[in-house]
């Protein structure tokens, strides 16, 4: 679907050079969610933006199934924006219009619709957000949630195939965020569109991505499935937002605080396989006990997954008989501090 | 009370009435002119400033020195500058027609500058956001821009009509007709006190009644 093939910007500050973004190369695939994270100005926005050219990139290219949008005409672009969504943190709708109007403005700027069609999409549109009973109060009448549906109906207008989120839920509360963020992924599944969100709250991209690209200071510090990054962090910039986000200290220094090192287990479970009795199985087969010291069972998305630190209560041929019985079932273990 | 009445006997308000008709056409015909070429310029001015969609440096220096050259010059010097083009463009430089003109050329610039300001205070999100749904430039300003400052321009234009009614007032010294000629004919050069009251209050009645309205009109179109 997208290509991003070395693409650079800069801005100019007070005469100098800032580079925003540097040299990033992504490949994003028809009709997965693409998640970029990373922390404030660390170019998530920057990078967004260049994907239907808000921003131009210095260099690089932008493959969009196949063109290089950097290469568009003005007509060209003009198209294909009128066919890729945004969506953004604080809405940007238009205040002296109704919700329906808000709608309705992208339909109307292709000038391909009369006003029966127009209206018959609106209403489609709103029941899809269920907004149908709002349809003529204006923005200001609506809370955040609200505007941020009304945010999307008016991005999938024009049955996009791309539906870029700048920190969409980045002004919203919690429940609000969940709400959205289901809503965005029933979109995804529903009609197969791309969908490429920025945050920096690790949750969203738990939540909805499949894959993601984490941003740190304007180059891609590491990418791959969300499952693969979030549970095996490489990068340190990684490691430390995943660890702030689970609320967890990093179990290698538990193990050194406990003096444990070369007892402690990291074991990571990933689909099905999480709900089965895997460690009672275990400690039965090979006569040891554990003790759980930390962890987190959750879902990856649709995936569930646990990550447990646990100590092996036995000796160090123990610990090899453990490891040995995890990797026959491809459980993924690794000693801690050793 | 016998006085009061007294004082008031000699004024011919026949005149008044005539004076305060001429005022307002004065008033609505330049207003009319001050927008219809005003709202272009302040669309041209806020396009072209630092940052906008169509910055442009020179053409934007350019039209804010012209602007601003206008705007400094004194009223009364505009309106004895204007005489041999108001002429030219109208046959007169007195009465209603005649003062129309330098009050255009007087508000045009004011009014401008007031519409630049508040396009700016247009949320540069909801500018971003057309621009990504597709919208031409037109688009943009017609479908989007204008329509999210109305409230702004409705309020630039109560300020603008005001001071026309001010500018209008002055014109009466080079013979504009109107509140201001008669005020300066009898309440002047005549010595008549009491005219020269009356024709403050009817401009006092004036500028309330215009500011109430636009107020009114403002309150009606905001959406929040
Ligand atoms: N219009 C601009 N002019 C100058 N510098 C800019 C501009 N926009 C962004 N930058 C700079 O570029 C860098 C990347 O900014 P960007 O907005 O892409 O970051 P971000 O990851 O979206 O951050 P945040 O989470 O705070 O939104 C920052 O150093 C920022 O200061
Ligand atoms: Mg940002």
């Amino acid at each position: 679907m997208i290509d991003i093939e070395g693409v650079s910007k800069h801005y100019v500050v007070d005469g100098n050079p800032i580079p925003a973004i540097s040299d990033i190369n992504l490949r994003i695939e028809p009709g997965e969610v693409f998640g970029i994270i990373g922390a404030s100005g660390a170019g998530k926005s920057t990078l967004i933006r260049t994907l239907n050219l808000l921003e131009r990139p210095d260099a690089g290219r932008i493959l969009v199934d196949g063109s290089d949008i950097t290469a568009f005409s003005k007509e060209e672009l003009l198209a294909y924006r009128r066919t890729t969504g945004m969506i953004f943190q604080h809405f940007n709708l238009l205040g002296a219009k109704t919700v329906g109007d808000n709608v309705r403005f992208p339909l109307k700027l292709t000038g391909k619709y009369t006003e029966a069609e127009m209206d018959a999409r609106v209403d489609e549109l709103l029941d899809l957000v269920e907004l149908k009973d709002h349809r003529d109060k204006y923005p200001a009448q609506l809370s955040g949630g609200q505007k941020q549906r009304v945010g999307i109906a008016r991005a999938l207008a024009n049955h996009p195939k791309l539906l870029l989120c700048d920190e969409a839920t980045s002004a919203l509360d919690p429940q609000t965020t969940q709400a959205i963020l289901r809503l965005l992924r029933d979109i995804n599944q529903r009609f197969g569109l791309t969908i490429v969100l920025i945050t920096h709250e690790m949750d969203v991209i738990r939540a909805v991505c499949d894959r993601v690209a984490v941003l740190d200071k304007g180059r891609v510090a590491e990418h791959g499935l969300v499952t693969d990054v979030l549970l095996h962090p490489k990068h340190p910039v990684t490691r430390a937002m995943v660890r702030e986000s689970s609320h967890h200290e990093e179990s290698a220094d538990l193990a050194s605080t406990l003096g444990l090192s070369g007892l402690l287990l990291r074991v990571t479970f990933l689909g099905e396989i999480t709900y089965q009795p895997v460690l009672e199985r275990i400690a039965v087969k090979l006569g040891v006990s554990f003790s759980i010291l930390e962890g987190v069972i959750g879902r990856i998305k649709d995936t569930p997954y646990g990550q447990l630190t646990v100590q092996v209560m036995g000796s160090a041929e123990d610990v090899e008989r453990v490891e040995a019985a995890f990797a026959e079932q491809s459980i993924h273990c690794e000693v801690l501090g050793s | 009370m016998s006085l009061f009445l007294e004082l008031f006997a000699a004024i011919d308000w026949a005149d008044i009435g005539t004076a305060t008709v001429e005022t307002l056409t004065m008033v609505g015909g330049s207003l009319v002119f001050t927008i219809i070429f005003g709202l272009p310029l302040g669309i041209v001015l806020f396009l072209t400033g630092p940052r906008q969609l169509l910055a442009h440096k020179q053409v934007y220096s350019f039209l804010s020195l012209l602007v601003n050259l206008l705007r400094s010059m004194p009223f009364v010097i505009l309106l004895i500058l204007m005489i041999p083009v108001t002429v030219a463009l109208v046959g007169t430089s007195i009465g209603v027609v005649g003062a129309i003109p330098p009050l255009v050329v007087g508000a045009t610039p004011f009014f401008a500058r007031l519409v630049e300001n508040v396009l700016r205070e247009v949320d540069r999100g909801i500018i971003e956001a057309s621009q990504a749904m597709g919208a031409t430039l037109r688009q943009i300003v017609f479908g989007a821009v204008l329509p999210e400052a109305f409230p702004g321009l409705l309020a630039a234009t109560t300020v603008t009509a005001i001071a026309l009614v001010s500018y209008a007032a002055m014109s009466g010294v080079i013979g504009g007709g109107g509140l201001g000629d008669l005020a300066i004919r009898f309440g002047y050069q005549r010595f008549q006190t009491e005219v020269m009251f009356v024709t403050v209050a009817i401009l006092l009645i004036l500028v309330q009644l215009l500011q109430m309205f636009g107020d009114r009109l403002v309150h009606r179109f905001t959406r929040s």
